[in-house]
């Protein structure tokens, strides 16, 4: 049970000026690119840690008609790149029905980058290339920001 | 449910859904436990190899139990990151009050080196522990958190390990009464560290 649940939630209005100065959250620059039917927006990568591994997040929407299938990821500084499921589960390929979007964002699916050959910083970009089946092949450049600055 | 709860209700609602950052749901609050959680009487080994006694070692003291690994993408360091982020937006005593502690359910990867340069990125005060894995998964099963699950990679050491992301927050009475899931935001922690501190 969620503990603010407990309160007594005071009238609406008051309730929503009080949470009015949580809403500031500064806006993250983020990448997109319009590939044929495919919208890719919200694209970015987290400064990583050690040169193990890194992870990008993008939103891919099919506005066409006919489905697309992402097949393959890639960056110059990764040796490896796979897309992993919310539960951590590789996923060789990501299909994208008409219609519909493909969410990679902190906390569920994300691209994983393996053995990196440079550590990019915050406020770098980090060049990732996209290949479809159907529209084809995009390069993005995901502005790199720091974990926690959410 | 008087009219005022459900207009709270909805305002709460509408907020969440305007001032959602990429990704991240605000959650404000922890999750209540009930009953709450008794601290493990464990001992694991320090990232300097000596032993700490879970329960000993930190009598008194505010403890944010956390279970993950290093090769984790996003809701390991995120969590890590705004922990030390809230903390140094804390007074001095309050630090002082508070453990941090990550224990490693990856103990293969996750060396003693590994673990600290990688809690170092964050915080240097930040305990990593590890443990054998059955020693790991018996703790996190005493403490609802499930087992830690390896999801093999495309080769040996590209695997990934799936686990809980609740932190678990034990106050001086050796009991976690609340745990705090991945979305929790910084403000978010300042205010709920300095209420575990305080209360």
């Amino acid at each position: 049970m969620i503990a603010h649940n407990r309160v007594r939630l005071p009238h609406g209005l008051a309730l929503l000026v009080l949470l009015l100065p949580s809403c500031r959250t500064p806006t993250l620059p983020t990448a997109s690119a319009t590939l044929g039917d495919l919208q890719i927006r919200q694209g970015f990568a987290y400064q990583p840690i050690t040169n193990a591994s890194g992870a990008a997040y993008l939103v891919i929407a099919n506005g066409g008609s006919a489905a697309d299938t992402l097949v393959d990821a890639s960056s110059p500084i990764a040796a490896m790149t796979m897309f992993h499921g919310a539960s951590m589960t590789s996923m060789g390929s990501v299909v994208i029905p008409p219609g519909t979007r493909v969410t990679f964002a902190p906390g569920g699916a994300h691209i994983m980058l393996t053995t990196l050959s440079t550590l990019p910083k915050a406020g770098d970009s980090l060049p990732l290339t996209l290949t479809f089946t159907r529209a084809g092949r995009v390069t993005l450049e995901l502005p790199v920001r720091e974990y926690g600055s959410e | 449910m008087r009219t005022g709860q459900v207009l709270g209700y909805a305002t709460l609602a509408i907020a969440a859904l305007t001032c959602k950052p990429a990704g991240l749901r605000p959650l404000g609050e922890g999750l209540v436990l009930e009953p709450a959680l008794a601290k493990p009487d464990l001992v694991l080994t320090a990232t300097d190899t000596r032993p700490f006694r879970l329960k000993e070692d930190t009598e008194g003291k505010i403890v944010l139990l956390y279970f993950g690994y290093t090769h984790c993408p996003d809701i390991c360091p995120v969590t890590m990151a705004n922990l030390a982020a809230a903390l140094g937006r804390l007074s001095p005593e309050i630090n002082q009050a508070v453990r941090v502690i990550f224990v490693t359910t990856d103990p293969r990867r996750d060396t003693p080196s590994v673990l600290r340069d990688w809690l170092d990125h964050f915080d240097p005060r930040f305990i990593g522990l590890r443990g054998d894995s059955a020693q790991v998964a018996a703790a996190m099963r005493a403490l609802r958190l499930g087992e830690p699950i390896i999801v093999p990679g495309s080769n040996d050491t590209t695997y990934a390990v799936e686990h809980a992301a609740i932190v678990l927050g034990f106050t001086r009475d050796n009991l976690a009464h609340v745990g705090y899931a991945f979305g929790t935001r910084q403000e978010d922690w300042v205010r709920n560290i300095q209420a575990l501190v305080t209360q």
